[in-house]
């Protein structure tokens, strides 16, 4: 049944590419107006709001983020060859058709009707309280929240990266630097406890020095590209950068509950990795990291508009509903900016649904072993906010993977309580006060010992070339003093 | 029965022997505007208007609003995409300009009958 006429804007910064589209959207019989780019006709007074924009890549790129000044239209992008590897990406950006470029007049007609016979997808947080995990008090839609969620969306796009380093891992990073004993493992293992860190290590080795060469993703094929003092150089600039200012009072509670709630899924993920023999369980920990991200991002938006913190620490409600559904989406974004490969952000984006993905491809494989580590966590009762749910199912996630329910479970249940049990043995030999001004980084500490008595040690002294590892040991107590 | 053009040269087809119908001429901007009351028997729709595209949205706001009413489109000869788009909007024929008293009658009586 055809649909009735919806006002139609078009948009794309070349003359040729919008003559062609007014032309094919004119003969579909929708009323249109044109514009070189979004946020043009944004900014225009008294303007019509249009019902669905089609617009191109180069348009979408530019202006996407004045979609919620038209009220959230319909977005049919004309998809070039990277738009198309790009389409789950944009998806969640709030792309809802798609449409092949060069796009013909048949072919544009067909994708419009299709788009408008569809029920309109709700904008995107408004979404997050039925996103997995969302609490029934989640109030997703506040447009305080929403504004300040879009105005994230807008720095990150502009490149402008929230600061949401955790502070006590700061100082412990430079606890690490300052100990003549320490050895690079110690340095990779302290830089590993924190995603910021990681990213900025992987960013470094996938930076200008050295384009050309394949991207990587694990922190320890990163600290072999760019050498011990680099890591060094990198991992304080981003601790100092957001360690010390970024969080601190009462949120410092939920921070670590987030941090917490990542780094055991980090290394369960690496344990499943080696149980069905990932090549590279390294990198699942890495990327198990850049995929909740966005979660401490998050939580500093939401402080940043005045609401109270959780007295216990436990995002509920509207924070936990935010959570749930933006950080995927907030991640991958953060993940673009840094300039990660498209894969990881994929992974980032997915990580909590990859049954869009297949298990057999390299790329999905990864991220049915995120989802399944997330899942059997949070199932094992370590969630990072109240109403947390296991997505996907634990019983099918380990399916997938060719592992029984059972394995999967006790391997979540071994992290938790290595990583419990190491936070009550520092408590106890802390006085009262610095174990709570500290707690945060003894709890990764002791997950990290967790990791070191299974022999990881071994392996992390011997990723880093010698000559590398010498570097390190004679300038760590000169850094720290200078510090 | 309804003329939708802005062509007074199309709007001498007002004046052909096509009896036992009235016919009306009015440009397709206007009927978008205000749609006529009274759904019409036919409605042949002239593709060029001063308006660019609104006998496309003509089109498609008929085939939304008053979908029974049969709709033939007028396009020049040779014009396929026009003819296509028209088609795919739910128009039941197209005829070519210059259009044929006789094919013009023959249309009018395939779609409304009652002409001889």
């Amino acid at each position: 049944m055809t649909a009735a006429p919806q006002l139609v804007l078009i948009a794309s910064p070349h003359g040729t590419v919008r003559e062609r589209l007014v032309e094919a959207v004119g003969r579909a019989g929708h009323p249109l107006m044109q514009v070189p780019k979004l946020e043009e006709q944004a900014q225009r007074r008294g303007c019509r709001t249009p019902d669905v924009i089609v617009c191109d890549a180069a348009a979408w790129r530019a202006g996407r983020e004045f979609l919620a000044d038209y009220g959230h239209p319909r977005v049919l992008l004309i998809a070039d060859d990277a738009s198309r590897r790009r389409r789950v990406y944009l998806e969640d950006e709030g792309v809802e058709a798609f449409a092949d470029d060069p796009v013909s007049d048949l072919e544009l007609y067909c994708v419009l009707e299709e788009l408008l016979s569809r029920e309109p997808r709700p904008a995107r947080v408004e979404q997050a309280g039925d996103a997995p995990g969302a609490n029934d008090s989640g109030q997703g839609g506040d447009p305080k929240v929403v504004a300040a969620v879009r105005d994230l969306e807008a720095r990150i796009a502009r490149g402008d990266l929230p600061s949401c380093t955790l502070a006590p891992n700061g100082v412990e990073l430079e606890g690490v630097l300052g100990d003549p004993a320490a050895s690079a493992a110690d340095l990779l293992g302290k830089v590993e406890q924190d995603p910021s860190l990681v990213a900025a290590v992987v960013r470094e080795a996938n930076g200008p020095l050295h384009r050309g060469r394949a991207k990587v993703v694990g922190l320890r094929a990163a600290a072999r590209r760019v050498g011990a003092r680099k890591v060094v150089e990198v991992a304080r600039k981003e601790a100092l950068r957001g360690g010390f200012g970024a969080s601190t009072s009462d949120w410092d509670r939920v921070f670590a509950r987030l941090w917490q709630s990542t780094v055991v899924t980090a290394q369960v993920a690496r344990r499943i990795g080696v149980l069905v023999g990932h090549r590279d369980p390294d990198a699942l920990y890495s990327l198990a990291l850049f995929a909740d991200i966005g979660q401490a991002a998050l939580v500093d938006v939401y402080r940043g508009i005045g609401r109270a913190p959780p007295e216990d620490g436990i995002p509920r409600g509207e924070l936990a509903a935010l959570l749930a559904g933006e950080h995927a989406a907030v991640s991958a974004r953060m993940l673009e900016a840094m300039g990660m490969p498209s894969s990881t952000r994929a992974l980032a984006l997915q990580h909590h649904q990859p049954g869009d993905m297949s298990c057999r491809t390299p790329l999905g494989r990864a991220c049915w072993i995120l989802a399944a580590a997330s899942s059997a966590v949070v199932a094992a009762g370590c969630t990072a906010w109240e109403g947390q749910r296991a997505e996907p199912d634990p019983r099918i996630a380990a399916a997938t993977l060719g592992l029984e329910a059972e394995r999967l479970a006790e391997l979540a249940e071994d992290v938790i309580e290595e990583w419990e049990g190491t936070e009550a043995s520092t408590s106890q030999e802390l006085p009262a006060e610095d174990a709570e001004a500290t707690g945060d980084a003894e709890d990764a500490e002791g997950a990290e010992d967790a990791e070191d008595a299974e022999g990881a040690d071994e392996e992390e002294a011997a990723v880093i070339p010698p000559e590398d590892v010498e570097e390190v040991e004679p300038e760590d107590p000169e850094a720290a003093a200078a510090s | 029965m309804l003329l939708v053009t802005d062509d007074r040269g199309l709007a001498t087809l007002a004046t052909s022997p096509v009896s036992g119908f009235r016919v009306e001429v009015v440009p397709a901007e206007e009927l978008i505007e205000t749609p006529s009351a009274q759904p019409p028997a036919l409605v042949l729709l002239d593709v060029e208007q001063a308006e660019e595209f609104s006998s496309f949205q003509l089109a498609r706001t008929l085939a939304t609003s008053q979908p029974e009413v049969p709709v033939v489109g007028l396009v020049e000869a040779g014009d396929m995409e026009e003819a296509l788009a028209l088609v795919r909007l739910g128009a039941r024929d197209v005829l070519t300009k210059p259009v044929r008293p006789i094919e013009l009658r023959r249309t009018i009586a395939r779609f409304v009958g009652g002409l001889s």
